[in-house]
């Protein structure tokens, strides 16, 4: 017996040895961490729809496989989703499925009923989303620096990263598609090493699935297609074209299956996903300027990445992606008519720089100088953290390469990199749980407070029940918004005994109501128009700041 | 073949970019000009602009020095005496 326990602790032992130990209780914590703070997190405006976008779907696919009472009780909910600015979803369905249907199934299946609940299910499953694409990103950086202590470090700057780690917890959208765009890049990086069909076909599936979230998913085949160019015009083998064929198809079979959009219109549905009218239509305040969501600056979404990325991992960033991006024009320099090697990398560990660079390179340039539409900070190119952290691990690496016999060194950029990351840790602390607004310390507060900050009105569950806490006894409380945001999503949020005292009124009769809610967010220039003019009779009661950001703002009517 | 590929994604790249730096920028400056002043914002703002004149010149107990009140009484009436003979 003591001899079977004792082979048994061994095997066990040799199976999960230090490193990985550690690895997994690194998880472990997050995963925890995240399960204790999820509920803290305010309720985002695209939420209702998104929810009704599930049951849409739902219903669709009980009643295309005959599941007659799924197909009734996810009527029934659809049904009961309701409300004057919400986007009417028979003509807004674009949006894939892959968050939003499993949400509802499990909503249904878990019989929640109350808004509070089936809400905070949405928040822990994105967030479980984006843990799974925090294993994938360990693992993409596992796969390209065979080392676990750099992999490590670089999955350490991707959870700390602020807005990241805000935007897991509600981000419906944002969040998915940058998890399941790290799950592709994973498979493209298994592809590059082995390009089996196994290989393949998983790349396939989850660029498909990326690409039904956001369009942006599409330049995975793109760039597998001009690899293989690449290739064809250097002469090399490692890419042939009958693999670039079966990604398309199977590329194209996934894109099909997961979004049903495309099961009754397949042609008009691509084409129509490329539409951008549910783009903000509204106006983008930066820089205390007002501008047209696709007429902004060139320079917007650069100065959003400055001012909103931890100094840590800029300063990493700048590093690893400068020293990328001179050896990327050494090796363009010295391209000769033939060569054993391939043109622009040496081994695959460098082809899979090389494709991390190009994705920056293109979708960097592509946003700023196209004139896509960008609003709500810089959240729509959020996947371009991948990226910037891809290179920051990149820098950790040259480092511990430089320096690989010096031990001293090396533990010295050990505890720097540990101090730098205590001091961010220490900010999300501070901004909790409004991480998604976060700015670096070198921000100025006027600079914070000429952007758009809280844009989805994350704050107002918190500003209805201050209210309610704050007016002692039963009597009923007038509330209206002095911004853009629809406040009224909120009520269903609050409790029987709240919902009971609260009573929203529209931004046109605020001066009837006791107090007025603002998320600093406007839809227009408000100098120019009265509409967000705050009446005589009304006080400044509160600004609620964080980091000297101002999230939201109170206006007491005075007696 | 090969460095010819090379070079036009380089030069085409390197282009694209000078361009919207340089032309792009300004025809994006002029465009948002353009935007701004055809705007409902700016035709809101000329509209508020025109009210407060309206309101300076009625509280104002002259509004028009008495020098510019007879040349532009003169103007009109030799507009008007013009308009008539034509006729």
């Amino acid at each position: 017996m003591h001899y079977i326990n004792f082979n048994m602790i061994k095997k066990i032992s040799n199976f999960i040895n230090f490193n990985k130990s550690i690895i997994f209780l690194v998880f472990i914590a997050y995963f925890i961490l995240g399960f204790l703070i999820y509920k803290d997190y305010g309720f985002y405006t695209d939420e209702k729809f998104h929810r009704s976008n599930g049951f849409f779907w739902l219903t669709y696919i009980a009643d295309f496989f005959g599941l007659e009472k799924l197909k009734l009780s996810s009527a029934v909910k659809m049904s009961e989703i309701q409300g004057f600015t919400l986007p009417d979803i028979e003509l807004w369905n674009k949006y894939g499925i892959i968050f939003d249907l499993p949400a509802a199934y499990l909503e249904i299946l878990l019989k929640l009923d109350e808004p509070l609940k089936y809400y905070q299910l949405r928040h822990i499953l994105i967030f479980i989303y984006f843990f799974i694409g925090s294993i994938f990103f360990y693992k993409i950086l596992l796969n390209r620096f065979k080392n676990k202590i750099i992999s490590l470090l670089g999955l350490f700057l991707l959870i700390i990263t602020p807005r990241i780690f805000g935007d897991s917890f509600w981000n419906n959208k944002d969040i998915i598609f940058l998890s399941l765009y790290i799950i592709s890049i994973y498979y493209y990086f298994k592809v590059i090493d082995n390009p089996s069909n196994k290989n393949i076909i998983l790349l396939s599936l989850f660029s498909g699935i990326s690409s039904t979230i956001r369009f942006a998913g599409f330049f995975i085949p793109i760039s597998l297609i001009l690899f293989w160019l690449i290739n064809f015009v250097s002469n090399k083998k490692d890419l042939n074209f009958s693999l670039v064929l079966k990604h398309l198809i199977c590329y194209f079979f996934f894109l099909f299956i997961f979004w049903p959009h495309l099961w009754d219109n397949t042609f008009t549905g691509i084409v129509g996903s490329l539409n951008l009218d549910m783009a903000w239509s509204g106006k983008v305040n930066f820089l205390g300027e007002y501008y047209h969501s696709n007429k902004l600056p060139y320079y917007y979404l650069g100065f959003w990445i400055l001012v909103s990325t931890p100094i840590l991992h800029l300063l990493l960033f700048f590093h690893g992606f400068s020293a990328y991006s001179l050896r990327v024009i050494g090796r363009f320099v010295k391209i000769k008519k033939d060569s054993i090697y391939n043109d622009l990398w040496r081994a695959k560990e460098e082809k899979k720089d090389f494709f991390i660079f190009f994705n920056l390179v293109f979708f960097f340039t592509g946003l700023s100088l196209l004139n896509i539409s960008l609003y709500n900070s810089w959240r729509l190119a959020y996947f371009l953290y991948i990226f910037i952290i891809y290179f920051s691990t990149l820098s950790v690496y040259f480092y511990f390469k430089k320096y690989k016999n010096k031990r001293f060194i090396n533990i010295s950029l050990i505890l720097c990199f540990i101090i730098l990351a205590i001091f961010i840790i220490f900010r999300i602390y501070i901004y909790h749980p409004y991480q998604s607004f976060y700015f670096n310390f070198l921000t100025t507060e006027k600079i914070k407070n000429n952007l758009d900050v809280d844009y989805t009105g994350l704050s107002a569950i918190e500003f209805l029940r201050e209210v309610i806490k704050n007016e002692k006894g039963n009597h009923e409380i007038i509330v209206s918004t002095n911004s853009w945001y629809p406040l009224w999503f909120m009520h269903d949020l609050l409790d029987a005994n709240e919902k009971k005292r609260i009573k929203i009124i529209v931004n046109d009769e605020k001066a009837k109501a006791d107090y007025v809610y603002s998320n600093r967010v406007y839809d227009i220039d408000k100098r120019y128009y009265k509409k967000y003019d705050m009446p005589s009779r009304f006080k400044k009661i509160k600004e609620h700041k964080v980091d000297n950001t101002i999230i939201y703002e109170i206006y007491k009517k005075s007696k | 073949m090969k460095l010819f590929f090379y070079k036009t994604i380089f030069v085409a790249f390197v282009f694209f970019i000078t361009f919207k730096i340089t032309v792009g920028s300004t025809v994006k400056y002029v465009e948002n000009k353009i935007y701004s002043l055809s705007s409902k914002e700016n035709l809101e703002y000329i509209k508020k602009k025109i009210k407060d004149e309206m309101k300076v010149a009625v509280s104002k107990e002259e509004y028009i020095k008495k020098d510019d009140a007879i040349l532009i009484n003169q103007f009109i009436k030799k507009i008007q005496n013009d308009l008539n003979n034509q006729n």
